[in-house]
């Protein structure tokens, strides 16, 4: 093996998703920094981000009275942010349909896409550019009136059954499908027969003297 | 009867090693895919052209085999496969395109200034939206269209001598005699 032949897979995005990659934090802290409405940590506009504000100033007031006795109030700082915190969004603002019905179908249908750069990431979840190109492509084919399938579809017809992260059933998948619940099915009907075939010697009664050892056994327990 | 059955285990296991055995082959890329549209007609394009004014379109390639490769300034892997591209395009016998996917065109055009223009034209897929269609997931790729202007093979990933001599060629071959 050539250990110095570049890993393809991990060279052939655009530069930005490249260091992206490698410097996950920075680009989000960029992001927010640079202009609220790329912001991929929060999700502005919420009401637990309009209670923001008032819980910074809430804190602030708190730590100044806390000082003024003497005392440090900073523990409950990171405890307000904890709670404020919201899973990082892919989707970018610009890319959402001003439509919220079928803003939500295009966010279900993504999620039952695979990102082909990450392939085990749905593109709904990805930041790969090439997810951001199949969320607008899905986007797009609803805002011209396809329906969910169709719009799957187009997809679909691009990158093969691979983007499915929930594989058709058809022939070649049945194995797949069915495999474990068939080799379950084949393992109960060979422990059953198994446990039919065994011998069942009948218990044997016990003996005179057994009987009297169990009787002194069971007395000198009491 | 009964000793088959103590040698099942064993026999599932086999065919178990054999199996992970064949995916952990050398040489094989599990994240390579198959195209999605072998033997189906290729989408179709119209880019504007790198250089030279006029435009590349895919009706305008029909008439004989055609090989269009997908390429970026930015992708290491495409510098690797460089001289193998110019190789074939000093061959005079393939017909060779690129497409310069995600790419600003006057990166492109320092790119093949530095290494050489294999292609006999160019489009500008500056949104990728071509790319897009074809099914390309990374740069480089690289596509084989018959005279009718059907995908015939795609190859995923820089292209090596190997790929070219044993696959390429003598593919190119078969559609041009046929």
């Amino acid at each position: 093996m050539n250990l110095f032949k570049p890993s393809w897979s991990g060279l052939t995005r655009p530069p930005q998703e490249r260091v992206a990659q490698f410097v996950h934090l920075p680009r989000r802290i960029e992001a927010v920094g640079s202009s609220p409405t790329r912001c991929t940590l929060l999700d502005l506009g919420g009401p637990r981000e309009k209670a923001f504000p008032l819980l910074l100033r809430a804190w602030a007031a708190k730590r100044t009275e806390a000082r003024g006795r003497g005392r440090r109030g900073l523990t409950s700082l990171p405890l307000a942010l904890c709670l404020l915190a919201t899973p990082a969004l892919a989707v970018e603002p610009a890319e959402r349909l001003p439509d919220p019905a079928m803003e939500s179908r295009a966010r279900s249908i993504s999620a039952e896409l695979r990102c082909l750069v990450c392939q085990n990431e749905s593109i709904d979840d990805s930041h790969a550019d090439l997810a951001h190109d199949l969320r607008v492509l899905v986007r797009e084919r609803l805002a011209a009136g396809d329906t969910d399938t169709q719009a799957t579809q187009a997809v679909v017809s691009r990158y093969g059954d691979f983007v499915l992260l929930r594989p058709p059933i058809k022939p070649a998948t049945w194995l797949l499908w069915f495999g474990p619940a068939a080799l379950l099915l084949v393992g109960l009907l060979g422990t059953m027969a198994w446990l039919r075939r065994r011998p069942v010697t009948p218990p044997t009664p016990l003996t005179e003297a057994e009987r009297h050892d169990l009787d002194r056994l069971m007395r000198e327990d009491r | 009867m009964r000793r088959l059955i103590t040698l099942l285990p064993v026999g599932v296991f086999l065919v178990l090693a054999g199996y992970l055995a064949l995916a952990l082959r050398p040489g094989h890329d599990p994240h390579e895919l198959p195209s999605a549209m072998i033997d189906q007609e290729a989408p179709a394009f119209d880019l504007a052209s790198l250089r030279v004014s006029g435009r590349l379109a895919r009706d305008g390639l029909k008439g004989q085999p055609t090989v269009i490769n997908f390429f970026a300034s930015w992708c290491v892997p495409c510098r690797q496969e460089h001289p193998l591209l110019m190789r074939l395009a000093n061959s005079g016998t393939v017909r060779l395109y690129g497409i310069a996917y995600k790419d600003k065109p006057e990166d492109s055009t320092r790119f093949l200034d530095q290494l050489g223009d294999p292609y006999r034209g160019i489009g500008v897929d500056r949104d990728g939206r071509t790319g897009l269609d074809f099914g390309v997931y990374g740069v480089p790729e690289t596509y084989v269209l018959d005279a009718v202007g059907h995908i015939r093979k795609r190859f995923v990933g820089p292209l090596t001598a190997a790929a070219v001599d044993k696959e390429l060629l003598p593919l190119l071959r078969q559609l041009g005699g046929s």
